[in-house]
């Protein structure tokens, strides 16, 4: 690669995307969000085009199956023309202010969930920011074809996304990208978040979201049958590879019964969306988590998947190496929370069966901010969401106090 | 029963293998009555009366977990524990007797590594010795060789001053220098002269550099290691040994071609797939597994996470499996696992 080329070359790049704001900031919200959802849309359609090659080229790039593919698509973008609308109208700016959108924003996407591009891209050009992504070029391919589709429907709305894929230790590139945004939102690892905001500029806002992953929580009194099944489809949602994907499942009554009613729903799951293949490292580590479960308690193990069912201890939950690995320990609500506790920061998301999300919350230790929902809803948060305790604009949105 | 099966090892050591496999087998069968995680792993194989030898074997992280042994706390006289983890838990391998780990040890390394030299005049060990890390059996193995191979010996570590006077003090009879690998990337950073060791000297490295030097990849290791202290590369080579094992894998000294590691043949090695744990065939890239006639009193069948290709002159080594999977912001599995 000719650095110097390619630097200039991307320079070019952003004075053009800084330039189709203007644009942009006169366009209605309203606007934006139908051509938004028109994109979208379009890719969720397997019978168009860009929807047909998006199932091709994701399959490809995710290790996820089809079937998997297929599922995250419709899943996450099904509902998407009224969950734009209804963003839209929470971003309109508070009495007394006018909005005051940065320039450029850039937005870091990681490569383990590929949906986890719609929400942050959508909430840019909602807040009337040009936005550049940076992605891997090994996964790329949905941000890719929905600038391509959002081109298609809307020349103007195109012109402010631009997506960018340098090779690794691209520092250069990074650093030309990290100097013009005003915004900067990461999704990735720790490391990755502190490499990335040690290099911004003093006034450029940073948004991180880092390692994390998620847990389960069966109630008292829960239909177990019920609990296992919505907890099955968060497991096996993209392979369990999400940073809200459960680990552990604290059970509040009979443990073993859920654990095994859990492997029965995991081999449901497994027929109707087959994990993909599985790759070395996780293989060995997924030997040594299973050995390890066997040692300390009961391993229920299917054709790619494993329960396991560990004594109640003092100790953090045992997390797994995902792909289809679960714990599920016995706790009664104050253990779980406080379980829950030793994750920190990490801890992104709780799904809840047979009890009330809200009771759970107010359990939680200070300082955590996980999503809490409902068990099977885990894995397909509202565009709207909060994650890590923050609006899905924090950062995108400014405004001007006009007093 | 115990009695009987360490005097069957011991022969089976002695013998180079003869009557391995049926040694492994009723390894298996004694070591599952009396160690219950080990027990509750292969239940569903015995019960389905499956070879013993095909088994599941045990993982090494359960080390960290559970207390692997057939004999009560009491009668430990070692117990050997690895570096640890990012969340400070240690796998521990507790021993009631070290005559089969010796006889295992001694055998192996006259085997590959001091096949053509006696006694060395001088061993340099880039390792603690024992005295400092009781627990290290790494530290213990060495101590061994030093009164098994070696006229005198020299400790030094950390790595200071005293590994050039070490080196100044070889005459004309062979050296041997002995440690791990991060410890002989400092040494590396600190020596500034290079040395010609006597001919029939040799270099023996062993594991990996767990954040503890800047890494360096194998072959370059070896080749500064064969330049800085005037070794023949063909007599630079690898150990490949764990806690949870009493004896070891060598690249065999003096050996030309492609590195392998050599198992000595009171061990089995297989490469078996992450997923069935069925071995794979020759040449296929798999998890590696080892059953060690010389762990009696623990568990013989040991799962490791060490990737490797097994090829008909050995095993090829190509170490942790890596991490090659986008993980993105979901929990590392190092990290998840602790």
């Amino acid at each position: 690669m000719n650095v110097a080329a390619a630097e200039g070359a991307l320079r070019e790049a952003l004075d053009a995307l800084a330039d189709a704001g203007a644009a942009l900031r006169a366009r209605p919200r309203a606007e934006i969000a139908e051509a938004l959802a028109e994109a979208w849309e379009e890719l969720a359609d397997a019978e168009r085009a860009r929807g047909s090659e998006a199932r091709e080229r994701l399959v490809r790039s995710s290790g996820l199956t089809l079937p998997m593919v297929a599922w995250a698509l419709r899943a996450t973008l099904g509902d998407a023309r009224a969950e734009l609308a209804a963003l839209a109208a929470r971003m309109e700016p508070p009495p007394g202010t006018r909005e005051a959108p940065p320039a450029l924003g850039a937005l870091f996407l990681a490569g383990n969930v590929f949906t986890a591009a719609v929400a942050p891209l959508s909430v840019a050009l909602l807040a009337r920011v040009p936005v550049l992504v940076k992605a891997s070029s090994a996964d790329d391919a949905l941000p890719r074809l929905f600038a391509d589709a959002l081109a298609a429907h809307d020349a103007a709305l195109g012109a402010a996304c631009l997506v960018v894929s340098p090779p690794r230790g691209a520092v250069a590139l990074e650093a030309t990208i990290l100097h013009r945004a005003g915004v900067v939102s990461v999704f990735g690892r720790d490391e990755t978040l502190a490499s990335i905001r040690a290099r911004l500029p003093a006034g450029t806002a940073f948004v991180g979201h880092g390692h994390g992953l998620g847990l389960g929580w069966v109630a008292r009194g829960a239909d177990l049958r019920a609990a296992a099944k919505g907890l099955a489809r968060d497991v096996a949602a993209y392979d369990q590879r999400g940073c809200m994907s459960p680990h552990a499942i604290g059970v509040d009554g009979d443990g073993a019964a859920f654990a095994e009613a859990l492997a029965e729903a995991l081999a449901d799951e497994a027929r109707v969306l087959p994990r993909g293949p599985l790759p070395t490292a996780v293989g060995a580590a997924q030997v040594q988590w299973r050995g390890v479960a066997i040692a300390r308690g009961t391993l229920l193990e299917g054709d790619g998947f494993a329960v396991a069912h560990e004594a109640a201890g003092d100790h953090a939950p045992r997390l797994s190496p995902g792909w289809r690995n679960v714990t599920v320990f016995d706790a009664d609500l104050a253990g779980f929370a406080a379980r829950a506790g030793t994750l920190g920061a990490h801890l992104k998301a709780i799904g809840v069966a047979g009890g009330d999300p809200r009771a759970l919350a107010a359990a939680l230790p200070v300082g955590l901010a996980p999503r809490v929902c409902a068990a099977g809803a885990m894995q397909t948060p509202p565009l709207g969401a909060y994650a890590d305790g923050l609006p899905p604009w924090e950062g995108w949105r400014r405004f001007v106090s006009v007093e | 029963m115990r009695d009987e099966l360490a005097r069957r090892a011991h022969a089976v050591i002695a013998s180079d293998g003869a009557g391995r496999d049926a040694l492994l087998r009723d390894l298996a069968r004694w070591q599952a009555a009396h160690i219950a995680p080990y027990g509750r792993l292969v239940a569903r194989a015995a019960a389905a009366g499956r070879d013993p030898l095909d088994w599941p074997a045990l993982p090494t992280d359960v080390f960290r977990h559970a207390r692997i042994a057939a004999h009560p706390p009491e009668d430990d006289v070692r117990v050997f524990c690895t570096s640890g983890t990012t969340s400070g838990a240690r796998g521990a391998h507790p021993l009631a007797d070290l005559a089969l780990y010796d006889h295992a040890a001694e055998r192996a390394a006259r085997a590959a590594l001091f096949a053509d030299v006696e006694r060395v005049a001088l061993l340099i060990v880039l390792a603690p010795h024992p005295r400092e890390a009781p627990d290290s059996s790494l530290s213990y193995m060495l101590g061994r060789f030093e009164a098994w191979f070696a006229e005198r010996a020299r400790w030094v570590f950390p790595i200071d001053a005293r590994l050039e006077a070490a080196l100044d003090e070889a005459g004309d009879g062979p050296v041997a220098l002995c440690g791990t690998s991060f410890a002989f990337v400092h040494a590396e950073d600190q020596l500034r002269a290079r040395y010609a060791l006597p001919a029939g000297s040799l270099a023996m490295q062993t594991g990996g550099f767990k954040g503890r030097s800047r890494e360096v990849a194998p072959d370059a290791l070896r080749a500064a290691i064969a330049a800085r202290y005037g070794v023949p590369e063909p007599r630079v080579v690898a150990e490949y040994g764990m806690t949870e094992l009493s004896s070891q894998l060598y690249e065999r000294i003096g050996a030309r071609g492609p590195r392998r590691l050599w198992a000595p043949p009171w061990v089995r090695v297989r490469v078996v797939d992450p997923e069935t744990l069925e071995e794979v065939p020759d040449g296929a890239v798999g998890l590696v597994r080892i059953d060690d006639a010389a762990n009696v009193g623990s568990v013989a069948a040991i799962q490791t996470s060490d990737q490797a290709i097994r090829h008909a002159d050995g095993l090829e080594l190509l170490g942790r499996a890596p991490d090659a999977t986008p993980r993105g912001c979901s929990l590392a599995v190092e990290e998840a696992l602790g």
